[in-house]
């Protein structure tokens, strides 16, 4: 019989590095914990420093496995908490890399108790990669949404003060009604939620239009429609907000036009609410498509064939069978729409004129010559309360989706056709919208070559050369252009975080789907949390937490990597679970059995099976990387400026040429890195039958 | 080839909130033996095997194999190897590299696993098949290159979780003789689950049957085919009619059993004189037209031609009998008046 594998030696090594060999602090004369504990004065160090020692003692006494495991799980669980604890309470500098290597032995050690107790099987991989997401999530999720909290609360000077916060929720400037009575503004709170309740409701029909379209009827183009219905996943957010300012700005298409034949000034009603919802409803469209595809795809045709033996006319069964049947789904694409629109940053920023909603007024609260922590707190505090109300319905709306999925084999029948006056509605509604995203595209193609639009249309690449310019010079190339430091920035860290996102993503994905533990409910939704916590708010949230020692991160690329994976990683779980389902789990558990660890069975078994969701991961984080503002743009710096934080810089200035002509390789970069990945990874071959062996 | 181990389980129960799937349940099986698990669905025999194979924690008691207590190990950990009811061939790797994947993953190098892999397929007569994948093969090889899969590894004991289910019947009865073979000449230990009363009485050394989590009887086949203790074996393992009858007289190990004025000379185990239960297998009773003294007189409800016999249901003063009688020429009519005897082997006394 073999000798059970463990963790405790790479765990007591890093303890012993962590705290006895590493600089505890990140200074660049700090020495290991001991000497800070026996030289310095830090006696709260005392607690880990003991731990350590008690569990390497506890390792060689302990002779029955059982007891060792407990003594081990303790001491993991103890020493990650005080090292953390002390780092928070008590002032000190930030933590260095023997303060990260000893927490990582801790988190190891508990690791290796809670699978020698038992649990998840003995899998020491499972406890591993379980309580790292867990304290990785904590640190990096909870964490900075509680300081928001704790930041909202207090008043001038740091006392905490309830009085503060009530008067900062409830300031006139959020939540006053006045322009329904008055000439004055509405607060921003109510601007959001009409905003917001608008889009949902209008990218919810346009995207069931389109879903119909393209599966229900004999509308010819309907592969194109497919096409370009998701284009705009892989546009940057505010390319269509260019757009929209190129056709409809001041110096846009209509505009000139109007002016020229009928003599009309050129009039700014873009700039403001219709501007961003206009630009909302293309950008948030395809996403509300692809979720209702999936949802008249998997309305069951036999029970509209039932309907229609039954003697319902078209009209009827769409309305008593269909239609039902499609509700949950249509909820949640209108909650995804609500939570897109409250979380957007971009186009509001871009279009919203004096139009302001939360997502912007936190940015201007934090970064404008107003630098008010406590208000920008209160704000993006109001934000994820909308945020997560939309998601608390939206988790509702999906488990009472059960119905739509209840039918799968067996089900040959053919689609109902569309009643006529639908079918009609459809075409009316759906075709303006593709034609508009077409010319939306193209202008946003011919902007970049423009010299000014509106006003001069030579043709010209000098945006280009202006962006992208490079000369031969003395020592060599010269990178001349403007935009090379953001687009190395954007490539150098999205291709870190995109793996890392998609790595977190999918092995968290395999604990809900595989492992069995307690609290997997809870564990589920903390990691599906931060998708739906608007970006303004984590970057408020980051600003407010790693400014400040133990957790010292602002202005580094470390920062934003984090930001990117974790905001990233809930679509890599969510493709990762819905792969698994499709996976026997006999197979995982025929690998054990034949004496696979959890990492060699994920490795050799699950991997080679998954890699359509491992290219999703990746293809989504890396778009999405790329294309982010709303939260990195807090936290980027000079050292460390993103493509989308140069291309808003030089919409606000009216600079809309180069601003175009970095999105037209923004765009050309992604679609390079898909076919790159796709090949990287490469498909999957299981034969003729897929995937009967495991059914 | 292998050193087969004994498994032992001490008081194991599986718990899932307030309900008990496997409720302390305790055996020992011999090294070198095969035990079945025999119950209804539900009725644990399949989470107490993965208990065994370490896929399940038990929520009490304890798990040995070969004498060690494995009760926290990783399946990784445990000598022993489980065949799945869907086989669980991995579909993205060959036979070879299925059958190989224990060794390689256990740190064999790839040359020296799949010459075990190929001695092991050579074994189950699937030489030929090394490159196909799973999705090529046949539902008979899959299952075949299943057994090979858990058995390269030579575990100390081999687990078989219903591994005909997926089989049509004729293949069934012939992989079930091959599995019972191997097994005898390889002298592995091994459990066997299934809900099939005729694969556990053709495969084993011993009968554990199950019911609600617990055991309720064990023992060798025949021994728990011709005499169950309980009302459960006798109806689950031979479909047997469950009357009430009187223990007329007790004269040593033997009793006379009336039923519905009718006696057989059965051996008793310690009940009184007085009202019993009484388990009749269907095939011990003989069936004649008319009525005739001593006999039970019964008249035939319900008649079915199933092939090599006839079923019937017949009402009597004991209640209705189910009644299988071989021979086909003559079938009885439903209405028809007739007389039964019972054969003392297919008469047993339960509690």
């Amino acid at each position: 019989m073999r000798a059970p594998r463990t963790l405790a030696p790479p765990a007591l090594a890093a303890l012993g590095a962590g705290l006895l060999i590493l600089p505890w602090y990140a200074l660049s004369e700090s020495v290991p914990a001991l000497a800070q504990f026996l030289a310095h004065g830090r006696h709260a160090l005392a607690v880990p420093l003991i731990v350590a020692a008690a569990a390497a003692l506890a390792g060689g006494l302990a002779r029955e496995r059982r007891r060792r495991a407990r003594l081990w799980l303790a001491a993991g669980l103890v020493g990650a908490g005080a090292t953390l604890l002390q780092g928070f309470l008590i002032r000190q500098p930030a933590f260095g890399l023997g303060a990260v290597v000893a927490l990582a032995g801790f988190v190891l050690l508990a690791a290796e108790g809670l699978a020698g107790c038992g649990h998840l099987r003995g899998d020491r991989f499972a406890a591993a990669c379980l309580l790292a997401i867990a304290v990785l999530v904590g640190v990096f999720v909870f964490l900075p949404l509680g300081r928001v909290l704790a930041a909202a609360v207090q008043g001038q000077g740091g006392a905490l003060s309830p009085a503060a916060l009530a008067s900062r929720l409830t300031a006139e400037k959020i939540w006053t009604l006045a322009c329904l009575s008055s000439a004055r503004k509405c607060g921003v709170a109510w601007n959001t939620i009409v905003l917001a309740l608008s889009c949902a409701a209008g990218t919810t029909l346009l995207g069931l239009a389109l879903a119909l379209l393209v599966t229900r009827s004999a509308f010819p183009f309907r592969r194109l429609t497919r096409l370009l219905v998701v284009l705009p996943v892989i546009t940057p957010p505010f390319v269509i907000g260019l757009g929209i300012i190129l056709i409809c700005g001041r110096a846009g298409v209509i505009n000139t036009l109007l002016e020229s034949w009928l003599g009309l000034p050129p009039t700014r009603w873009i700039y403001g609410f219709s501007g961003v919802l206009l630009a909302q409803l293309f950008a948030f469209t395809p996403v509300a498509f692809l979720v209702l595809i999936g949802v008249v795809e998997g309305v069951s045709p036999t029970l509209e064939e039932a309907g229609q033996t039954l003697g319902a006319r078209p009209g009827q069964v769409f309305r008593t069978v269909s239609l039902p049947l499609m509700l949950p789904g249509l909820a949640n694409a209108f909650l995804v729409g609500f939570i897109e629109s409250i979380a957007d940053f971009g186009n509001p920023l871009v279009l919203g004129g004096s139009f302001n909603v939360l997502a912007t007024e936190v940015y201007f609260a934090l970064v404008g010559a107003q630098y008010e922590q406590g208000r920008a707190a209160a704000l993006a505090l109001i934000l994820l309360m909308l945020a997560l109300g939309a998601f608390a319905l939206q988790q509702r709306a999906l488990r009472g989706r059960a119905y739509t999925a209840v039918t799968g084999k067996g089900d040959s029948g053919i689609p109902a056709a569309l009643p006529r006056r639908l079918a009609l509605a459809i075409v009316v509604t759906a075709v303006p919208w593709l034609l508009f995203t077409v010319v939306i595209y193209g202008m946003a193609l011919v902007g970049g070559f423009v010299a000014v639009w509106g006003r001069d249309h030579t043709l010209t690449l000098r945006h280009f050369v202006k962006a992208f310019g490079v000369e031969w010079g003395p020592g060599g190339i010269l990178w001349t252009g403007g935009a090379w430091t953001s687009l190395w920035n954007t490539l150098r860290l999205s291709v870190v975080a995109a793996p890392l996102s998609a790595v977190v993503g999918l092995l968290t994905a395999w604990l809900l789907g595989r492992a069995r533990f307690a609290g997997r409910r809870a564990f589920e939704l903390g990691t599906l949390l931060s998708f739906a916590v608007p970006g303004t708010v984590i970057g408020v949230a980051y600003v407010l937490t790693f400014n400040v020692p133990p957790l010292e991160l602002t202005g580094t690329g470390l920062i934003i990597v984090v930001c990117l994976v974790f905001r990233n990683m809930p679509v890599g779980v969510r493709g990762g679970l819905a792969s698994l389902e499709q996976i026997d789990r006999s197979l995982d558990e025929a690998s054990g059995t034949l004496g696979a660890s959890g990492s060699t069975t994920v490795r050799r078994v699950l991997l080679p099976l998954l890699k359509p969701a491992v290219v999703g991961a990746l293809v989504y984080g890396f778009v999405r990387s790329v294309t982010t503002v709303s939260a990195v743009i807090f936290l980027v710096s000079g050292d460390t400026d993103m493509a989308t934080t140069y291309i808003i810089g030089r919409v606000v200035n009216g600079d809309y040429g180069v601003a175009i002509a970095y999105s037209a390789v923004l765009i050309g970069l992604m679609v390079t890195a898909i076919v790159v990945i796709q090949r990287l990874v490469g498909v999957r071959v299981i034969g003729s039958r897929a995937a009967e062996g495991a059914s | 080839m292998s050193a087969a181990g004994t498994i032992e389980l001490r008081a194991v129960s599986k718990r899932y909130g307030a309900a008990a799937v496997v409720d302390d349940v305790s055996f020992t099986i011999e090294a070198g033996s095969l035990v079945t698990l025999l119950g209804p669905s539900g009725c644990g025999k399949t989470t107490t095997l993965r208990m065994i194979a370490g896929l399940e924690t038990p929520s009490a008691g304890r798990v040995l194999i070969g004498g060690r207590d494995v009760t926290d190990w990783a399946p990784a950990e445990r000598n022993v190897s489980l065949v799945f009811q869907s086989y669980a061939l991995f579909p993205h790797l060959t036979v070879l590299d299925n059958v190989a994947y224990g060794p390689r993953v256990r740190g064999d190098r790839a040359a020296a696993a799949h010459a075990r892999a190929r001695a092991t397929l050579d074994l189950l007569g699937l030489t030929g098949l090394e490159a196909r994948l799973p999705a090529q093969l046949s539902g008979g090889q899959q299952q075949r290159v299943a057994v090979a899969r858990a058995l390269v590894l030579e575990p100390a004991a081999l687990l078989f979780d219903e591994p005909l289910s997926n089989l049509d019947a004729r293949l069934r009865r012939r992989v079930r003789d091959e599995i019972r073979a191997l097994q005898r000449r390889l002298g592995l230990s091994a459990v066997y689950v299934t809900h099939d009363r005729e694969e556990a009485l053709a495969v084993s050394d011993r009968i554990i049957v199950m019911n609600g989590g617990r055991i309720v009887e064990a023992g060798p086949p025949a021994e728990l085919f011709a005499s169950p203790r309980t009302r459960f074996v006798a109806d689950f393992l031979a479909e047997a009619n469950i009357v009430t009858g009187r223990l007329a007289a007790v004269d040593g190990d033997a009793g006379d059993v009336d039923v519905a004025g009718h006696v057989v000379r059965v051996p008793h185990r310690g009940h009184a004189v007085g009202a019993v239960t009484v388990a009749i297998r269907p095939e011990a009773v003989t069936i004649q037209a008319g009525g005739g003294a001593g006999t039970i007189a019964g008249r035939v409800s319900r008649a079915a031609f199933v092939g090599r016999a006839v079923e019937y249901s017949i009402e009597t003063a004991a209640g209705e009998l189910f009644v299988v009688a071989p021979g086909v020429e003559g079938a009885l009519a439903p209405g028809a008046p007739v007389s039964l005897s019972l054969s003392a082997r297919g008469v047993a006394l339960v509690e």
